[in-house]
């Protein structure tokens, strides 16, 4: 039974611990103390004191292997897990008995999860190849595309025009224009970038992100796509500037660009997203509102499914893949985030994603608030 | 029966005490607000030994005919303020170490206190106040550089770590980055000397220096926390 129940390589290294700090204190007592106060002559409280000492000396030691060794475990675990996921893109492999029992409940969840995934990656494979980070990686670029080539093709259409009834065409709107295709170029090299790289959606490409300045971008981004519906972006920044994120910076815009342009595509002509840029903790937090349709109640849960579209979706954005939402919630999380949304017809809907600070993002966080 | 004397080194001590400890509030007020920033965790545990070192320190003040008592209060607060320099450290290392570094360097600093604490055992400290009213804790030479070092090297990582974020960390607030940093350059040239030295006027000079650098944080501290209420 107790070998079902941990670890016996964890339960022998723990013991062996113990052992090693027992003795050593043991010995510390019987040899170096009585050198120690032949040496310095001590007093019996002196000597009472360091026998305390060495044995928080001791405790520490014990604490440090017991800490170190748990580590340890759940790092291979993790290791375990990822290694045997891109080996067999199951977790079958891995022999639950090993494990601590809080473990084996994570791996048993975590084995259901992915059989129902595998099983979805399956049916997409048999409908041609399927590489999950391309995928994820072209999708993100392709949608951030979308949105200053819309613009550009509508400002393209009104200078157009206004060269047809020849008049001079607004500056501003070129200007727009111009900044639009810009950006497009910088995308196109980030696309360049994603496919030569070898590992495009590595967690270990994850640095500091400025989540101001992202916002502040695909706002600028947006500007077209939102003056095409007579939009106005109503910016708040509660805190400014906000810390730094954790995260993949082009997955960041990626989730920004997506959240704001349903809030153009699914608000109402005339009205203003309303955009909100905080901090809850340790996190930063983003919400973006509009003054639109509400999401109906039957497809609330099926959301952030992949591919879902609801019938207002469809209606109001015959363009969309269904997949914007779907990837958001994937990367929201995938950063250790969360995303929330709510949605009433009278105040319209509200999207609320968070993304957790880095470490330099704390340590601006305790300067600010100090 | 209690002797109160007055002692300028002293009566320095219990006042930076006084002002660490709201430092300390500060800090506590900030985690208990927001539990998951690590950073604040550390500031709020090193604030509050060294805090409690300080008023350690400055206590002898009530006993200053008993250099027996003297010694251990001077002991027992240089411990408190390894610990605190401790937590000081590991908010360095928890930007910059891995988590089994981290581990390892948290229980490395913790057996290095108990090895401080080991040599002031062996080796007691006889302070004793001089005319001037300036305490001189004449700890032994090993221990007093052990310590020294050790306060200057999570001072110096602490500083290294906001001057590599300096350009973001002044647009967040420039007043608190240049105030941490002079805080820990002041203090931890003055508490060096404290350490190690053992003339009237340098020992004088470094309790001037160390209240005007905790004067720093309890100003920004107080700053802070006045804002919370009014906004200037």
């Amino acid at each position: 039974m107790t070998e079902n129940r941990y670890n016996w390589k964890m339960k022998r290294s723990l013991i062996a611990a113990t052992i090693v700090n027992v003795t050593s204190t043991i010995l510390i007592a019987v040899y170096i103390l009585p050198f120690l106060q032949q040496s310095y002559d001590l007093s019996a409280v002196q000597i009472v004191l360091l026998a305390l000492v060495f044995i928080s000396i001791s405790g520490i030691i014990t604490a440090g292997s017991f800490e170190f060794i748990f580590n340890l475990t759940l790092e291979k675990f993790l290791e375990n897990l990822n290694q045997t996921w891109d080996k067999h893109k199951t977790l079958d492999s891995i022999d639950p008995t090993s494990l601590p029992p809080e473990l084996k409940e994570i791996l048993k969840t975590l084995s259901l999860v992915l059989e129902s995934g595998a099983k979805k990656i399956k049916a997409l494979e048999s409908q041609g190849g399927y590489s999950q980070s391309y995928y994820r990686l072209i999708t993100t670029i392709s949608h951030q595309l979308r949105t200053p080539i819309t613009g550009l093709r509508w400002a393209l259409n009104i200078i157009q025009d206004e060269i047809n009834k020849s008049r001079m065409p607004d500056v501003a709107l070129v200007s727009s224009a111009r900044e639009a295709a810009n950006r497009i170029g910088v995308i196109v090299e980030g696309l360049l970038v994603g496919i030569n790289g070898s590992e495009p959606q590595s967690k270990k490409a994850r640095a500091p992100v400025d989540l101001e300045r992202c916002l502040d971008d695909v706002i600028s981004e947006s500007s077209l796509s939102a003056l095409e519906r007579n939009m106005t972006f109503a910016l708040v920044k509660e805190n400014s500037p906000i810390p730094l994120i954790s995260g993949t910076e082009h997955e960041i815009r990626f989730v920004l660009h997506s959240l704001i342009s349903n809030a153009i595509y699914y608000g109402k002509n005339g009205t203003a997203v309303g955009i909100n840029l905080g901090l809850e903790g340790s996190f930063a937090r983003i919400t973006v509102h509009n003054n639109g349709h509400s999401i109906p109640d039957d497809e609330r849960a099926l959301l952030f499914s992949q591919f879902n579209r609801g019938d207002d979706a469809i209606r109001l954005n015959p363009e969309g893949s269904g997949l914007g939402l779907y990837l958001t919630n994937q990367i929201v999380v995938d950063h250790g985030g969360a995303i929330s949304f709510e949605s009433d017809e009278k105040t319209g809907t509200a999207f609320t994603v968070t993304f957790p600070l880095s470490d330099q993002g704390q340590l601006e966080q305790f300067i600010r608030h100090q | 029966m209690m002797t109160i004397t007055f002692s300028l080194s002293g009566i320095s001590f219990i006042l930076d005490a006084g002002m660490m400890g709201l430092f300390c509030y500060s800090r506590y007020r900030a985690y208990i607000g927001n539990r998951s920033n690590q950073i604040t965790y550390y500031y709020f545990l090193a604030s509050l030994f060294v805090s409690l070192a300080l008023l350690t320190y400055g206590l002898p003040i009530f006993f200053s005919d008993d250099l027996g008592i003297m010694s251990i209060f001077g002991s027992t607060a240089l411990v408190l303020n390894a610990i605190g320099f401790s937590n000081f450290f590991m908010i360095a290392l928890y930007s910059r170490l891995s988590s089994r570094g981290f581990i390892l360097a948290k229980h490395i600093l913790y057996i290095f206190v108990c090895l401080l604490t080991i040599g002031l055992i062996v080796d007691i400290p006889p302070a004793f106040i001089d005319p001037l009213g300036i305490i001189h804790w004449r700890f032994g030479l090993l221990v007093g550089i052990l310590a020294a070092l050790h306060m200057d090297l999570a001072f110096a990582a602490n500083v290294y770590l906001i001057m590599d974020h300096f350009y973001r960390l002044k647009k967040l607030s420039i007043l608190n980055s240049i105030g941490l940093v002079t805080t820990f350059v002041i203090t931890g040239i003055a508490g060096s000397y404290l350490y190690i030295g053992d003339s009237g006027l340098g020992l004088g000079l470094a309790s001037i220096g160390l209240y005007a650098g905790i004067s720093v944080v309890f100003f920004l501290a107080l700053r802070g926390t006045i804002s919370r209420f009014v906004w200037w």
